[in-house]
């Protein structure tokens, strides 16, 4: 057993062994059975959460200001002054991340165990998904930028990989090239963000640049890189304009979508805005930028999981808007807030993706929740768990995602004002009653399927429950002050990110106004909201000042924690009029009836995929074919033939010379070579 | 043994043209024996590389291992031999490809394959040759030796459209090469005219300034002789047809090698000789290197023959390559060096996993192809992992090389930054496009289903894949090696853009020394 500090030099095992893992199942995996496969894939995993659990205690004993370790692994790129090592940090955020990383990580390897048993290709899953922790867990590590790219890069390849798993499926082919594509688009960014890094501060070293980034750039180039890098973080985490490939990433095996597409992957660009958060903060443009569209996914991709069918695109459309809810955290100065959700969110869409994943198995791919139903005495283990993490979702009190969400709906309506406020709490409503949806829908009334029940696995039950738990507790690391808790994920997260009551009120931005501006009445409340805002700082200045005091009850907070605990139960409520109760039954197909117009844009999720086809892949298809036959072809090509035509004394000529031409020149050199070997 | 005081140089260049000699007038019975041999004498030659490489001083940035003797003393053109870090990977690339590109050809059926075998040899002097002249005329002497089993092996082993392809390869190259002669002769009666002596030693050349008004034609005549080499954007039309026809193992090597020596004249001959015509002119050059970047990706992309796809993106990796080389920072040209030691290897392997499905199918219509990924699981393997490098994934070669050009055009312009590393897009674009229209969705109907790969081929793609990973993860080799020579031809070029990058590589080496002392 290792002891004290010794541990930390074995960080780099971390990402290490899963790459041992997928190097082996690579090389040998066709060839050694699923058993082995299975051992190695999950063991290598395994041993990468133990050895994170084992550097997490250790870590925890560090006083905080000791919280940051740094190692070099080996010179990796250097031309000039452009160093690139392979560094590893682990700090707090870096912590909390491969610890989760790791964990659902491995739960979700031993649940493709079960889910993937009869698959042919069993070895080349477990490969791609090796690989890809090993590639996650370097991006979470990563001390440079470069290092970090190398990760964000890797972890695209195999959501790519495994997107395309079942390449026989011409969808499923198309799906995981619009991924690479879309994310490499974002990705482009996110270089020219690295290299003005570089330009800017001579090094991509993360702690030099963000150790004080304000002596050597200014708010407007902060803002550039900001927002370079946040557009590689759009591409990643499917937010606004470049959302569209997540929905379609559903073609791949549902373990996949649970970990790369909900879990962990598109949480890196999270990730990385909260890592390169002192240069966003240095620009408040940027950081409105960030939580203004994070806000509109939200509300946007809540809107267009209301009328999907298909139970993995509602998922997936769910994940999107909540990423979406963390750049709003981001945005509105609470980062902690942000990470917070992201793992809570971590816990409860694995979760409901593995449990969707189960219905699935039970119902032979079937994905339609209108083709589901009364599945409740069919599988009752999937029932409970996939009902624990809707739950979560939702944010219904006392379940992990209701502690993050509250963090996030509170830093909202602090720093972003009142309206922006109001329409994440519509958007929290929606996410309970979407979420609620596939629940009456798939589990509750009468079974509209025929088919012989699968049942899962003790390996893919397991997983479930474990998950469930997480779901369930997982919030009480960040319960906030005003209900008595500790908030301790904000003060663990503190030497990232500072102490996180003075973020929160530090820089109370006035975009809330100038949206509310358009409205009398919501002058008004704005300024009512400025009201509370007011109250608000004098009751942080006093938590502050009570350090873990309690907060008097009643407070503001308290009630924003109400009206959107009460927001969250309506919408499952709504959920339950319309697709349980009978007289509710009907209102569905008459309000899409009636709503015609709305009704198709959000079944057509607004209309993106179809736009950017007309605009961005037809124009570059034309232009393409234009290039080729009309300038090389047609005009260079041409060209060369006449110059070369005219010096031989016209273009019939080059025909009748071809050949000979050939030989004159080949006897000519051969002469000449030989001459100089003569001379030589 | 003693290698010291070998002339590995000329053993270098010289051991591929015996063998080709012995393969040509000894009468073989049958391919395997004369095959064989070649294979031997590339693998000597490899191994000879790797000797030259482990006795080269990687803190120099001079001409190391030179040789110099008398050639035609009564012209002032002396057999001058050197190599330096620009030199010594387009060296070690050469080495290893050909045998690759043998191994790769092994059973190839057609007619006289013992020939095949030794032009391919006869090309290995003539590019060895280029990289190591340093004498004007023993350059130019190599650079048309190399031509003719270049035209050979397209128009002999060629496909059916072959003699086009040969008669364009030809009136590009003769037309570059006559320019190139020309402003050779120019500069050596200008040399003659100020020094009073005649000579075609480059280092006394580099000392000669060129009087204005013959400036521009002489750096344009250079200029355009390497850029269809390249080759550069307007220059490339010869690329895809010569591809297209060419053989398996020609196709590779032009890819890999034959491509590399118009970028690598620019930066032995061309900056150093004309630094003025280089400088003033680069905006024109950058621009010429951004269009082909983006154009070559973006005809890629519409191609329906393997083989064109992949020329046009090698047109479009030499626009990167070339923009490296015109930015005249370290990072540029360290890039661009590293650039075509990787394309050589990445497209390279890409071609031969063409040539094995073409081998298989009989075509190299995409159209014609699609699920080969359910027949051939351990080609796909490969071909995967070839086109995820040219794709540029950080861990494997490619990607350290285009990085580093990224970086050295965004510290000259921004703008040029932000275009060249736009291709990132596109080539994703259209190298996953040709993979999923090749290897995915459900093969059509065939009369009986492909055969994997077999042990041959198998070897011959995992050579080079592995050197693609070490050179990913551990481009220190390289770059090390490359650095010193990259400063001082910077110094050439831009005398104080230099200083500058000494002394910034000074400051991060102290910095770096720092830290670690720091720390430990």
């Amino acid at each position: 057993m290792v002891e004290g500090r010794q541990v930390f030099d074995l960080l780099w095992l971390v990402p290490a062994i899963p790459l041992f893992g997928a190097i082996f199942n690579c090389l040998l995996g066709a060839r050694a059975g699923n058993l082995i496969v299975s051992i190695v894939g999950c063991g290598s995993i395994g041993l990468a959460f133990a050895l994170s659990v084992c550097i997490f205690r250790a870590f925890l004993d560090l006083p905080p200001e000791d919280r940051m370790i740094e190692f070099c692994v080996f010179q990796w790129i250097a031309a000039g002054n452009f160093l690139a090592p392979i560094d590893l940090l682990l700090d707090p955020l870096s912590m909390a991340m491969i610890t989760m990383v790791s964990g659902v990580s491995f739960l979700i390897h031993v649940y493709s165990v079960g889910y993937m048993e009869k698959d042919k290709c069993f070895a080349r899953y477990f490969f791609y998904l090796n690989l890809f922790v090993f590639f996650m867990l370097t991006l979470v590590l990563a001390g440079n930028f470069l290092v970090l790219y190398i990760g964000w890069e890797g972890v695209g390849l195999c959501s790519y990989l495994l997107i395309s798993f079942w390449y026989e499926k011409r969808t499923a082919a198309a799906a995981g090239l619009k991924a690479f594509v879309v994310t490499r688009f974002g990705d482009f960014f996110f270089a020219l963000g690295i290299m003005l890094v570089f330009v800017q501060f001579g090094t991509i070293h993360f702690h030099s640049v963000f150790e004080d980034p304000a002596k050597v750039i200014d708010s407007r180039m902060a803002m550039w890189i900001a927002l370079l890098i946040f557009a590689g973080a759009v591409g990643k985490s499917a937010q606004i304009p470049l959302h569209t490939w997540l929905p379609d990433a559903m073609e791949a095996p549902t373990p996949v979508s649970a970990l790369i597409h909900a879990a962990t992957m598109v949480t890196a660009g999270v990730y990385l805005v909260a890592r390169c958060y002192p240069i966003f903060e240095l620009s408040p443009v940027s950081l409105q930028i960030v939580g203004i569209t994070g806000l509109l996914t939200a509300f946007i991709s809540a809107t267009v999981a209301l009328v999907h069918t298909d139970i993995k695109r509602i998922l997936a459309y769910s994940t999107v808007s909540q990423l979406g809810h963390m750049f709003l955290a981001l945005g509105v100065g609470a980062p902690a807030a942000a990470v917070f959700h992201l793992l809570t969110h971590a816990f409860a869409k694995a979760l409901l993706f593995l449990g969707s994943g189960a219905v699935i198995h039970a119902l032979h791919d079937e994905m339609d929740i209108r083709n589901m139903g009364g599945l409740r005495q069919y599988i009752p283990a999937t029932f409970y768990t996939f009902t624990i993490g809707a739950l979560a979702m939702s944010g219904i009190p006392g379940l992990a995602g209701f502690f993050s969400k509250d963090a996030i709906l509170h830093a909202t309506f602090v720093n972003g004002g009142f309206l922006m406020w109001a329409l994440i709490v519509i958007t929290a409503s929606m996410t309970g009653f979407y979420t609620f949806r596939i629940i009456f829908m798939a589990f509750f009334g009468e079974k509209r399927w025929d088919v012989h029940i699968h049942h899962p696995g003790t390996v893919m039950v397991i997983p479930l429950v474990l998950l469930a738990l997480l779901a369930a507790v997982g919030g009480y690391m960040g319960v906030p002050h005003v209900l008595g808790g500790g908030d301790r994920i904000s003060n663990f997260l503190a030497p990232n990110f500072g102490n996180p009551e003075v973020h929160a009120t530090a820089e109370p931005s006035n975009k809330g106004v100038a949206l509310a501006a358009e409205d009398e009445t919501a002058v008004v409340e704005s300024e009512e909201a400025a009201e509370s805002e007011k109250v608000l700082e004098g009751v942080t200045a006093e938590t502050l000042a009570e350090g873990e005091g309690h907060a008097p009850a009643g407070s503001p907070e308290m009630l924003l924690m109400l009206v959107s605990a009460v927001m969250a139960f309506s919408g499952v409520g709504l959920a339950y009029f319309f697709y349980v109760t009978p007289e509710g039954r009907e209102v569905p197909a008459m309000l899409s009836d009636k709503f015609g117009a709305v009704y198709n844009i959000l079944t057509n999720a607004w209309y993106f995929d179809k736009v950017y086809k007309a605009v961005f892949i037809d124009t570059y298809m034309l232009m393409s074919e234009f290039f080729w036959k009309a300038v090389d072809t047609a005009v260079i090509d041409h060209a060369v033939r006449g110059v070369a035509g005219s010096l031989l004394g016209g273009g019939s000529i080059i025909s009748s010379l071809q050949l000979g031409l050939v030989r004159w020149y080949a006897t000519v050199m051969v002469l000449g070579a030989i001459i100089i070997i003569l001379y030589i | 043994m003693d290698v010291s005081n070998w002339p590995i140089l000329s053993m270098l260049i010289f051991l591929p043209a015996v063998g080709a000699a012995l393969i040509f007038f000894i009468p073989w019975r049958g391919d395997f024996l004369p095959k064989t041999l070649a294979l031997l004498v590339g693998a000597a030659n490899l191994w000879l590389s790797i000797v030259l490489f482990r006795s080269f001083d990687p803190t120099s940035a001079d001409m190391q291992l030179v040789e110099k003797s008398a050639w035609i003393p009564e012209l002032g053109a002396s057999y001058y031999l050197g190599v330096d870090g620009l030199s010594l990977f387009m060296v070690m690339i050469t080495t290893f490809m050909v045998p690759v590109a043998m191994l790769s050809s092994w059973d190839q059926e057609g007619r006289r394959q013992d020939l095949f075998y030794g032009f391919l040899l006869l090309l290995e002097t003539g590019l060895i040759g280029i990289f190591l002249a340093l004498d004007l005329l023993l350059f130019y002497a190599f650079w048309e030796v190399m031509l003719i089993p270049m035209y050979l092996l397209v128009g002999i082993w060629g496909g059916t459209n072959r003699r086009y392809a040969t008669l364009k390869l030809i009136i590009y190259t003769m037309g570059g090469s006559l320019l190139m002669l020309v402003a050779i002769l120019a500069l050596y009666f200008f040399h003659h005219a100020q020094a009073g002596e005649y000579t075609f030693d480059i280092t006394k050349l580099y000392e000669t300034p060129v009087p204005p008004h013959a400036l521009l034609p002489m750096g344009l005549a250079f200029f355009v002789a390497f850029a269809v080499k390249s080759p550069l954007f307007p220059f490339h039309t010869w690329l895809p047809d010569a591809h297209a026809e060419s053989p398996m193992a020609g196709a590779v090597d032009i890819t890999g090698l034959l491509i590399k020596t118009g970028a690598y004249a620019f930066l032995r001959f061309l900056l150093p000789l004309f630094p003025e015509f280089s400088t003033s002119y680069a905006p024109v050059v950058v621009t010429l290197a951004l269009i082909a970047n983006l154009y070559g990706a973006m005809l890629a992309t519409v191609q329906d023959d393997l083989k064109r796809l992949i020329a046009y993106s090698s047109v479009s990796h030499v626009g990167l390559v070339i923009l490296g080389i015109f930015v005249f920072n370290v990072q540029g040209i360290d890039g661009a060096v590293f650039m075509m030691v990787s394309i050589a290897l990445c497209s390279g392997g890409l071609f031969m996993v063409v040539g094995m499905i073409h081998k298989r199918s009989g075509t190299k219509e995409i159209s014609q192809l699609g699920g080969v990924w359910k027949d051939m699981p351990l080609l796909a393997g490969f071909f995967m992992f070839f086109t995820i490098a040219s794709v540029g994934l950080p861990g494997l070669s490619n990607f350290v090389g285009e990085f580093l050009i990224f970086v050295g055009a965004f510290k000259v312009g921004v703008l040029y930054g932000v275009l060249a590393t736009f291709v990132m897009v596109l080539t994703a674009v259209y190298l996953l496009w040709m993979f999923w229209r090749v290897m995915l969705e459900k093969a059509p109907v065939r009369a009986r289903p492909w055969q994997d790969l077999s042990m041959v081929e198998t070897i011959t793609l995992t050579i080079p894949a592995i050197v693609v990973v070490v050179l990913g993860v551990y481009p220190k080799i390289l770059l090390d090696r490359i650095e010193p020579s990259a400063l001082k031809l910077v110094g050439q070029v831009k005398k104080e853009a230099a200083q500058m990058d000494y002394a910034a590589k000074e400051n991060s080496i102290r910095l770096a020394k720092t830290e670690r002392g720091e720390s430990e």
